[in-house]
């Protein structure tokens, strides 16, 4: 007689976004063993941008293999063909760039942040989340045309320019939406139904994640100190008040104190960028074809994302590889789920913040 | 427990964040990327926006009945499918003459339904490039 | 009998699939649960029942893989159903298009009746898609419900062959519908 059943959280459920199956192994309510498969996002990209796309309209098809972070994909594959081809872009455009990073950054940890309390159980913070995300998705249709794909980064520089009146609308906005998060940081830490859901649920030890190779917010939640905004040097960040944040206790907590603080982080960012605004063009032409390789990292809402790019002089490129960051922290999440309660298992996944389809390209 | 009933009475009187859509409509930015639109009589046929387009979503191809232009040698008419399109604008930059010939409106795309045959057509007039 | 009809079209139930989509039309949908665009006020909610669901929403280009959790979806769902593509990668394929993996269009594969344009899609195009789905619903809710001598005027010699080699045909019709 076995003593384990399996449950499946199968491709389609209402607790996630995207595809993937895991099949638990329980015995009476304790999760005994994990069994994972992703793939069901598989559509061929890297093979297609060497036989069917040209080096300059790459940048377009990148940015579509992951709907969260599309503009760190377009910006790292952008940067490893500028160091190919050689030739300097203006202050300017690297602010620019900068500033929509940041955004990024901010409405993708606030789409998480209200997940999580929704699969915790706790819808009314759901919605008052998304409603206030709704003042950044604002901002960033007034400045590129668009939501969620804002096709801004060319070989170059950016596409589109910035004045001062709209300058002005958007500092105003950000300030409302700083207050509200200052109203988020009091109800997480104080709440006390909250904190039997999170505190104490889910840890990761520091020796664990060295062990199995942890990366962004998960790994700074346990103690290590890795960032790759801090190794970098082809934009300024560090002349405009980047902070690394810091905590030891690794729970699901620890990683939602750390996601709201780098929101705040964010945020003073943003604020400092736009008041100190240099003059200048936006757009230089680059002339030559990409010859070479090229390895160029970068750091994305949910980790370290890495490209490598081979180029020998003619229009189509030789090899793009592409390594993302949630397929370095599956041995990770394998690991936490053992041991843990069954009915934890879905806010466990969401605090994770896993993007499927970033994995399976 | 007490503050949130004072919470909830306090939101029962403030205005609600709901925008009505289908009855108010939403006034869009005048640089919001919308649909390609394209003018006949000042295209000059080179043929640029075609091979910049990612997806793919512009064509020309002949036909029997062309539009009438001194430029246009081989009988090609444009056709576009704002179903394909991810409105990237990127032909718009490549055009030589982009506001006249060649622009982005800040419209949307219609809504298709299962007559009007969207993938078929579009099937048939690749094969007939080829 | 208690009737149905007038309560059917007024507050449709849907069910979400993601077929291999890079995840932005799957957030313009979480946005209109949200308080901005908010469908809740027309009854909408997002179940994960097929047997409960009146439309079903699909995004992504369909990749080899999810074929066959799709089929197995839009069987189980109950008629009157309409499916709708969100997104200009379920329609035509997008920036897919002839890739390894990848079936060009969902069309190809069970038969869709409203098309939503866009890259991603805004949350003002999927309501208005959705209210010409409800339009479609209501048309096919009528048709399901005519008196059935009137339907079935061609076949009317009612002998045992001809029931038996009607029953046969409905067989093949099915799976030919399937893999279109």
């Amino acid at each position: 007689m076995k003593k384990t059943i399996n449950i499946p959280i199968g491709s389609q459920h209402i607790a996630l976004l995207e595809p993937v199956r895991f099949k638990f192994e329980c015995e009476n309510e304790k999760i005994v063993g994990v069994d994972s498969d992703v793939g069901f996002v598989h559509r061929g990209i890297e093979k297609a941008c060497t036989t069917k796309f040209k080096y300059d309209a790459i940048g377009y098809v990148v940015a579509r293999v992951c709907g969260l972070c599309a503009i760190t994909h377009s910006m790292t594959y952008t940067a490893s063909i500028e160091k190919l081809i050689g030739g300097e872009i203006t202050q300017k455009a690297k602010y620019l760039r900068i500033l929509l990073l940041e955004l990024d950054r901010i409405h993708s940890h606030m789409l998480c942040l209200s997940h999580t309390c929704e699969n915790a159980g706790f819808e009314a913070m759901f919605m008052r989340i998304m409603g206030d995300r709704e003042d950044i998705m604002e901002i960033q249709e007034l400045i590129t045309g668009n939501r969620v794909q804002f096709d801004y980064i060319s070989i170059g520089g950016v596409n589109r320019d910035i004045d001062a009146a709209l300058a002005k609308k958007i500092l105003s906005k950000l300030e409302l939406v700083r207050q509200k998060v200052l109203g988020y940081m009091d109800e997480f830490t104080n709440n006390w139904s909250l904190s039997l859901k999170f505190k104490g649920v889910g840890i990761l030890t520091l020796d664990d994640a060295y062990r199995f190779n942890a990366i962004g917010p998960l790994a700074r939640a346990s103690g290590v100190q890795a960032d790759v905004r801090n190794e970098i040097d082809y934009l300024p960040y560090n002349e405009i008040g980047f902070k690394m944040q810091k905590h030891t206790e690794g729970d699901i907590n620890a990683r939602n104190l750390i996601r709201l603080n780098e929101l705040l982080n964010s945020i003073e960012m943003c604020n400092n960028i736009l008041e100190g605004l240099p003059e200048g063009e936006i757009f230089t032409k680059l002339r030559g074809k990409p010859n070479g390789e090229s390895v160029v990292r970068f750091e994305a809402p949910r980790g370290e994302l890495m490209y490598y790019v081979k180029a020998n002089g003619s229009a189509m490129l030789e090899r793009v590889r592409i390594k993302t960051p949630t397929f370095s922290s599956i041995p990770a999440f394998s690991h936490i789920f053992t041991g843990a309660n069954y009915a934890d298992a879905p806010a466990i996944l969401a605090s994770f913040d896993p993007c499927l389809s970033c994995t399976a390209k | 427990m007490l503050t949130s009933f004072f919470k909830a009475l306090a939101n029962l009187f403030k205005t609600p964040k709901t925008i009505d859509y289908p009855l108010t409509p939403i006034a869009k930015d005048e640089k919001y990327r919308g649909v390609i639109e394209y003018n006949q009589d000042e295209c000059i046929y080179c043929l640029k926006c075609e091979k910049a387009c990612p997806p793919g979503a512009i064509l020309f191809v002949p036909v029997d009945n062309p539009p009438i232009n001194e430029k246009n040698k081989k009988g090609l008419k444009y056709h576009y499918n704002p179903h394909l399109c991810i409105y990237c604008s990127e032909c718009v930059r490549a055009c030589p003459k982009p506001q006249e010939a060649l622009w982005q409106s800040n419209k949307k795309g219609h809504i298709g339904i299962k007559d009007d045959k969207i993938n078929d057509d579009w099937f048939e007039l690749e094969e007939l490039k080829k | 009998m208690f009737d149905f009809k007038p309560i059917r079209k007024k507050s449709p139930w849907i069910l979400h699939y993601n077929a291999g989509s890079c995840n932005g039309c799957d957030i313009e949908i979480l946005a209109c649960l949200s308080p901005k665009y908010d469908i809740e006020r027309f009854g909408v909610i997002n179940t994960g029942n097929p047997k409960q669901s009146d439309v079903f929403l699909v995004t992504g280009p369909v990749t080899f893989r999810s074929r066959e959790r799709l089929i197995e979806l839009y069987t189980q769902m109950p008629e009157p159903k309409v499916v709708m593509a969100v997104g200009s990668c379920t329609c035509t394929g997008g920036v897919f298009r002839d890739m390894y993996n990848v079936e060009n269009g969902l069309d190809r594969y069970i038969p869709v009746d409203v098309y939503v344009p866009g890259c991603a899609s805004s949350p003002e195009l999927i309501i208005d898609g959705l209210v010409k789905a409800l339009e479609i619903l209501e048309s096919k809710t009528k048709e399901i419900e005519k008196p059935f001598k009137l339907f079935r005027e061609a076949s009317l010699d009612n002998t045992i062959v001809n029931r038996r080699n009607s029953a046969l045909k409905v067989g093949e019709d099915t799976t030919d519908d399937e893999k279109n």
